[in-house]
């Protein structure tokens, strides 16, 4: 098995915590996703260092409670709504280290929510038709120089 | 069976099937010359390439894209890893070596055989016309990439539509998991099956440990036949002998690391350059619909300010992760994928640095140092307040600048001054690169290159290199054509 236990419940904790069920706006719906493989697969598909950055943000991720002083417990033991506070300060920690690998965790939640086809046709991504866009969007000039 | 598992041998060996190898392997094929190409990467079909990116990536690109520079701010090198090199997942932009760099690599560092204006121009007239070079059209240009042009007028910025070389570009926006319609003439849908229709072999999966010599010559390569996946699992070993020469061409990354360790030094390594980047997202009111056009279609080259801006519209799950927030503020902007455009800037860095082994490493294993300059920092961020201003000036209703330190979303244009004021360094930006150049380079002076004009190693006879490494400077635009132009003239040479 690629990750411990430990690591699998830290990352499906900060899975959950960046995608809610059922928020407004984009939401997975239960068992629509899969995580841990997910990030099971950019794990194995990375080089070493790569691969430690995963593990280092998974650590970060799953003792943040604990070096951030904000509870005496790991990221699972934190109400859901207070993991996702915890989360978003990370991505603006001062420290690059901190910042870098918690996005790399939040590009795999981008990855293995956007990856299923029923998630991303509820984006809208692929939604707009060209008559739309060039009623709305003129189509411009060519090159000005 | 013997110690090899595939043993073979040809007038040539290349090394690499990205611009560089598969147009050498055009080239000297067409004229004759017995060939075998090799690439670590395996060859996919395009109907076989995954659509979602996760699948994509791992299958395409190397290591997933985490080949990083070393350092406190490390920053990703995006490779593809397959066959067809990087030319598979690009946008496929076009751009000739821009006149200025020219004449430097003449002026200064006397390669005036190399990039002789009226041979060079030849190469991409042929080049350009077999690989059907055009400009994108109206009907696959994009909302993200018009969105782009509306705000270089009003800027009165020196914008253009990108010349591609995807003439038939239905505008799916899936460059990087290979055209689905193989518009794009990436070099796997291209000068490969042009070349094995030619008589060339290819040997996918093939990952080259070293270069072998004879006769203090270089004879041919040995290495290991590798599984899918970063895991090299080996399937056994293989030995290439060459008759007249050995190509590499694996990139400025791979090309130095295969260089050393057949035993070549001197400045092989040295003076790599990079053209590293960051990206701007905008949101705006109507939808943008950056899930159709063409992948990349307009672009504002700053020549002269060592940075150009393109449109860059990206997969879902990549802008996705673009976006600010965590949860529910997250997944609200989630919800409007379709209303944001995404542009980005490259800059032409001064920086150098260095590319070597890893230490415990194995085969393509790369160390790469490299670390912006004050001043490039400076270009970058002149870069990057310009796009902020250039998406108000489209209507973006806010904009992410993606800078720690700074507000995540900027609320109208008189805060785009928070990115003009700002101390800039690379540990505040999510930088990456894809343009990489310089770390064989070419030269007259054995003791200040590692090739000569006529591509061959000073150090060993018989060897040549023919990708970007080769490159004195950097360019300012993107790469693949001027690697292409160059090695076309160097391999109607050996075909000689």
């Amino acid at each position: 098995m690629t990750f411990t236990s430990v690591e699998r419940r830290w990352i499906t904790a900060t899975m959950e915590a960046f995608a809610h069920e059922g928020a407004p706006g984009l939401s997975p719906r239960p068992g629509e996703v899969d995580w841990l493989g997910t990030v099971e697969a950019m794990y194995l598909a990375s080089n070493p260092r790569g691969r430690l950055g995963v593990r280092l943000g998974v650590l970060f991720a799953g003792l943040a409670p604990l070096w951030t002083l904000t509870a005496l417990c790991t990221l699972p033991g934190l109400p859901l709504g207070r993991r996702t506070e915890l989360l978003s300060k990370l991505l603006y920690h001062r420290w690059f280290a901190v910042r870098g690998l918690v996005l790399l965790l939040k590009l795999a939640a981008s990855f293995a929510l956007l990856g299923v086809r029923a998630v991303r046709d509820r984006s809208g991504y692929d939604r707009a038709a060209p008559q739309v866009r060039k009623r709305h969007l003129p189509v411009l000039t060519r090159a000005v120089a | 069976m013997g110690a090899y598992t595939i043993e073979d041998e040809g007038d040539f060996v290349v090394v690499g099937t990205g611009a560089g190898g598969a147009t050498a392997a055009r080239v000297l094929s067409a004229a004759g010359r017995s060939v075998v190409l090799l690439d670590e990467g395996p060859r996919l079909k395009t109907e076989d390439r995954p659509r979602a990116l996760l699948g994509a990536m791992t299958s395409a690109f190397r290591d997933f894209g985490t080949t990083t520079t070393r350092g406190t701010s490390p920053f990703p090198l995006l490779q593809g890893r397959l066959v067809g090199g990087s030319t598979a997942i690009n946008s496929g932009i076009i751009w000739r070596l821009p006149e200025d760099v020219r004449r430097e690599w003449v002026e200064r560092y006397g390669l005036s055989e190399l990039a002789d204006e009226a041979g060079l121009a030849r190469a991409f007239d042929t080049i350009e016309r077999e690989l059907e070079i055009t400009e994108t059209s109206d009907e696959v240009l994009g909302n993200n990439a018009a969105l782009m042009a509306l705000a270089a007028e009003k800027l009165k910025l020196p914008g253009k539509v990108i010349s591609r070389n995807a003439a038939r570009c239905k505008g799916t926006a899936q460059c990087l998991q290979g055209c689905p319609g193989e518009a794009r003439q990436s070099m796997d849908v291209s000068y490969i099956p042009r070349s094995l229709a030619a008589g060339a072999r290819l040997h996918d999966q093939a990952r080259v440990d070293r270069v072998l010599r004879e006769g203090g010559r270089a004879v041919g390569v040995e290495g290991e036949l590798v599984e899918r996946g970063s895991e090299g699992r080996s399937r056994g070993r293989f030995k290439i002998r060459a008759k007249r020469g050995v190509i590499v061409a694996a990139s400025a990354v791979q090309t130095p690391v295969l260089l050393r360790r057949s035993g070549l030094r001197g400045m092989v390594g040295e003076r790599f350059q990079a053209h590293p980047g960051a990206a701007v997202v905008g949101r705006f009111k109507d939808p943008v619909g950056m899930g159709f056009g063409a992948t990349q279609g307009y672009e504002v080259p700053l020549r002269d300010r060592f940075m150009k801006l393109e449109s860059l519209s990206m997969p879902p799950e990549m802008l996705g992760a673009r976006l600010p927030g965590a949860g529910p503020a997250w997944q609200e902007r989630l919800g409007q994928l379709d209303h944001f455009a995404q542009w980005c800037v490259l800059v032409r860095m001064e920086a150098h640095g260095t590319v070597r082994p890893t230490l415990f490493g194995t085969g393509s294993d790369a160390a790469v140092s490299f670390t912006p300059t004050a001043l490039d920092m400076r270009r970058l961020r002149e870069g990057l307040t310009t796009l902020c201003r250039m998406m108000f000036a489209a209507g973006a209703l806010e904009v992410y600048p993606g800078i720690a330190g700074l507000p995540p979303v900027l609320k109208d244009l008189s805060e785009v001054a928070l990115v003009e004021g700002y101390d800039l360094k690379a540990r505040h930006l999510n930088l990456m690169a894809s343009h990489l150049f310089g770390s064989a380079c070419a030269g007259k002076d054995p003791a200040r290159s590692v090739v000569g004009e006529d591509l061959q190693a000073h150090a060993l006879p018989g060897l040549y290199v023919m990708d970007s490494s080769v490159f004195p400077t950097n360019l300012g635009v993107n790469p693949q054509h001027s690697i292409m132009g160059v090695v076309y003239r160097a391999a109607e040479r050996l075909a000689a």
